[in-house]
């Protein structure tokens, strides 16, 4: 079943110059990891808010085509419907708290508050998120007063506290260091096995090999390749347009072109041990 | 630690009250009124509360300031022929003096009630209750965002500062070098807070902000008997003494 899908989209912002896209077309299945890749400038964060309704709903440009949320254009959407079906992620950390509470546990319970969930059920949810994404230490420090990786933990907490069913969510990591990072990972994971439906948008390539289940890379405009996370991140092609392969399947390329040929290109550490065991 | 009294009263009683006090100061006009019943009981109530220190010294200083000048000025600026005190320039009359003293009088009324409302009443918890009347989110949200900017904002603009000093412009050093530090400190601020504000209005929107829903609060704050019994009781005192004072015959005036 298709959660999220874009038809012959064209977009260009009211400054900008140039097209961000051109007739670009994409669905996204229920249930699905979706990296998107791409180099900077490629427009991830464009998509990601055309996804959401930010655009055109609060930052207008000239756009053509239509994107579906289940059958319903979210073009035609009132924005403020939208907020408990898809959750949103932001890059930058530091302006995603409210700016309007005390308490870090209170933050997270502020877009439950908005969206009028009665207290019991909203102390439940917070309890249940601080748990998941082990912030139980934070949870009495004033949000204003976090570090960088700290916000985005809350900034990431906040939101599944809402429990959208689709998620979007930009550049989670950014802040945050190796251990960090591969929480966040576990508990997009752990979404995932929950059947959300997932957009992610990472540069931490290694990461996306090993965790998406589709990767979807970015350029000039468009879409260039689509397709399942081993297919395309074993594409020698994919390092030209900006953006990076997982080390292992650099080393599975390079062993393909100057030793023998291998019978896949592996992209993850299992598919390698799986090729090379017979190599050695 | 455990609340005084007045802090376990619920927000919105309190200001309530306090402002009965202050329009009551308004309408009856008399200065023994905020002198002599209001003032002393606020501080009262805020010796109760636990409060006295930081309270009496936040409505001291700001009495200080306002009621030397004001009084100062009325008292001895009103043009009258009732003179009773004069020094070269200045002439105090008595309806300087009785103009002072009530102006003054107001202004304490609603100074002290205010004062010990905000001292003793957490700024969210006021917000929570005002909002359950009726009053928007976003009036909410526009005063409590106000408030922690402000930290925010200096914050931020002491980065800039630095920022700036690491690429050579000076920001110390006598007042012509400061004033000249001032436009490149101070407009990266001010654009950068515009900016911000197109992601903050997304970010906010993430959090279901614009939504129809009727908000529900973590906070769980509930109005006791006593806290809306106190209003009405304060609203009959202070009709009572408007009656007393507007009508001849009962009285004194």
């Amino acid at each position: 079943m298709k959660a999220l899908e874009v038809k012959n989209l064209s977009f260009k912002y009211l400054i900008g110059k140039e097209k961000v896209f051109e007739n670009l077309s994409l669905s996204i299945n229920k249930g699905e990891l979706v990296a998107i890749i791409g180099r900077n400038g490629s427009g991830k964060t464009t998509l990601c808010n055309l996804l959401r309704g930010f655009i055109p709903h609060l930052t207008q440009g000239d756009l053509e085509g239509d994107i579906l949320l289940y059958d319903d254009s979210i073009l035609k959407m009132d924005l403020s419907d939208l907020s408990d079906k898809i959750g949103y992620i932001f890059q930058n950390p530091f302006i995603q708290i409210s700016g309007i509470k005390e308490t870090v546990y209170e933050e997270i319970g502020f877009g439950l508050e908005n969206l009028g969930v009665p207290r019991d059920e909203m102390i439940r949810r917070i309890e249940e998120i601080i748990k998941l994404l082990k912030i139980e230490d934070l949870k009495d420090k004033h949000p204003a007063e976090l570090s960088g990786g700290q916000r985005q933990r809350v900034a990431i907490a906040s939101i599944l506290a809402m429990d959208p069913e689709i998620l979007i969510i930009d550049e989670p990591t950014s802040q945050l260091d190796p251990k960090g990072t591969e929480e966040i990972f576990e508990i997009i994971k752990i979404l995932k096995e929950q059947n959300k439906t997932i957009i992610l948008v990472e540069h931490k390539i290694d990461l996306i090999a090993e965790y998406a289940d589709r990767v979807i890379l970015l350029n000039d405009k468009n879409i260039v390749f689509d397709g399942t996370t081993s297919e395309i991140l074993s594409k020698e092609d994919v390092m030209s347009y900006g953006t990076n392969l997982p080390q292992i399947a650099k080393l599975g390329i390079e062993y393909n072109n100057k030793v023998e040929k291998l019978s896949k290109i592996p992209s993850v550490l299992e598919e390698a041990v799986e090729v090379f065991k017979d190599k050695v | 630690m455990k609340k005084g009294i007045v802090s376990k009263m619920y927000p919105l009683s309190k200001l309530i009250i306090a402002l009965l006090l202050g329009i009551t100061s308004i309408v009856v006009h008399q200065w023994q009124f905020g002198y002599f019943v209001v003032l002393p009981v606020m501080f009262m109530l805020a010796l109760v509360d636990g409060k006295f220190k930081s309270y009496s010294k936040k409505v001291l200083s700001a009495m200080i300031i306002f009621f030397l000048f004001i009084f100062l000025v009325q008292a001895f600026f009103t043009p009258s022929s009732n003179i009773i005190w004069e020094w070269k320039f200045l002439k105090l009359s008595v309806e300087g003096l009785d103009k002072a003293l009530n102006l003054t009088s107001t202004i304490s009324v609603f100074l002290t009630t205010l004062l010990l409302v905000f001292e003793t009443t957490n700024i969210t918890d006021l917000m929570v209750s005002l909002q359950k009347t009726g009053m928007p989110n976003s009036a909410a949200y526009v005063f409590l965002a106000s408030l922690q900017m402000i930290p925010e904002m200096s914050k931020r603009s002491k980065v800039i500062m630095q920022a700036q000093r690491a690429r050579g412009i000076e920001t110390e050093g006598n007042m012509w070098v400061r004033t000249k530090a001032f436009f490149p400190t101070l407009s990266p601020l001010i654009i950068s807070s515009i900016t911000d504000i197109g992601d903050k209005a997304a970010t906010l929107e993430a959090r279901a902000f614009s939504s129809s829903n009727p908000n529900s609060f973590y906070r769980d704050l509930s109005a006791r008997r006593i806290d809306k019994i106190l209003p009405w009781l304060i609203l009959l005192a202070c009709v009572l003494y408007m009656v007393w004072v507007f009508v001849p015959g009962i009285g004194g005036m």
